[in-house]
């Protein structure tokens, strides 16, 4: 019991924003919630290093919950609402082109300041496979943001 | 180029690491949720000691209160809430404390001596919390408060005589009157109560907490 009790209090902020970072307002307190409560069922299952296990928990609880709202409601968008790079225009534009993988990766390193071997707990798959989507992720955005940087807007415009 | 994707991505974090805690928003989910929510929350916030004897007793309340079958409590019918009391140990019995601002209080004992509280407002959601180690009620911990979010509530020991809600500034959000050990704010949003303070009936404070996430 003491050790959910470390656990919570060690990581509670760092879950809480990482859904944050994900999730639209009114969702955030029951992902977190509901990730407290699978730890605590899971407690003895947790491993030592529990954030990257939290972050995977919480990942998993924050696609339950999309689903979920999915059913339940006609107004989709909401479901997949997810807080873009802030101040950034051009970035914000070339992570949404992403899909879910790349941008996972890329935020649990840039946003979450997780090292490879954490990314890799997070996302269930090891150092090295973590290292090439991470790779391959930074690449593509890097592809977008230097296609967005290059384009020229035709100066007679597209009325036809 | 990569390099600097990510020192650039990592400047436009939406919640950048190390920032002040938040106000919470408004909590707009549906109710049955904010009860899971307030789970966790009460479990792990508000330590507890060793407990022994009769119920009087053991918390240091006059209140004695009610029998009543666990299953008769609408959290047991929740299907989130019955597996969070089934986690959490809870008795098949409780005994009801009394009722105040639309919210019932229940108290129990669990199997390791541990004990147990549940609130139901207006009959339609709630939270339940178990004793996790034992401290609860103790000059260093008379109040067991459960986190706030439409209510302010939760049990004080017989010398606790008004509890108070504060903003993450330091202005008071609300003053509640503990009566028969148990508080209840009327309905409103305490979402941005950022610590709970207890005072005796001169004014005296016996003790303050800091919600962890707040």
């Amino acid at each position: 019991m003491q050790r959910f009790e470390r656990i919570y209090e060690a990581h509670h902020d760092a879950v809480r924003a990482y859904v944050r970072r994900r999730a639209p307002a009114d969702a955030v307190d029951v992902v977190v919630a509901d990730t407290f409560l699978v730890c605590w069922r899971k407690l003895d299952s947790v491993p030592d290093e529990a954030l990257p296990w939290l972050y995977a928990v919480a990942r998993k609880t924050l696609a339950n919950h999309r689903r979920k709202l999915a059913r339940q409601t006609a107004q989709r968008a909401a479901a997949v609402f997810q807080p873009d790079p802030v101040g950034d225009g051009v970035l914000a534009a070339a992570f949404a082109e992403l899909n879910d993988r790349d941008r996972e990766v890329l935020r649990l390193v840039a946003w979450e300041g997780m090292s490879l071997r954490e990314a890799a707990a997070a996302l269930g798959c090891s150092t090295v496979a973590c290292r090439v989507r991470l790779h391959r992720a930074k690449a593509r955005l890097a592809s977008r943001l230097e296609a967005a940087a290059s384009f020229q807007p035709d100066p007679e415009g597209v009325t036809r | 180029m990569s390099t600097d994707v990510i020192a650039r991505l990592a400047a436009a974090n939406p919640v950048p690491t190390g920032a002040a805690p938040p106000v919470i928003e408004p909590l707009r989910v549906p109710r049955r949720r904010v009860a899971v929510a307030l789970v966790l929350a009460a479990a792990v916030a508000v330590p507890a000691a060793a407990f022994a004897g009769k119920l009087g007793d053991l918390f240091g309340l006059s209140n004695q209160g009610t029998p009543v079958a666990t299953t008769s409590l609408y959290l047991s019918q929740d299907t989130q809430m019955s597996a969070a009391m089934q986690s959490l140990g809870f008795p098949t019995t409780l005994q009801l404390l009394g009722t105040q601002n639309g919210v019932s209080f229940y108290a129990s004992r669990r199997a390791d001596g541990h004990y147990c509280f549940a609130l139901e407002k207006d009959g339609n959601r709630g939270g339940v919390s178990c004793d996790l180690d034992g401290s609860f009620p103790s000059p260093s911990d008379p109040v067991w408060a459960f986190p706030p979010h439409d209510t302010l509530a939760g049990f004080a020991a017989d010398d606790v005589a008004t509890i108070v809600g504060i903003d993450a500034s330091g202005q008071r959000v609300v003053t509640v009157p503990v009566q028969d050990n148990l508080f209840a704010a009327p309905d409103g949003d305490y979402t941005g109560v950022a610590t709970i303070a207890a005072f005796d009936a001169r004014g005296t404070l016996l003790w303050s907490w800091r919600l962890p996430d707040r």
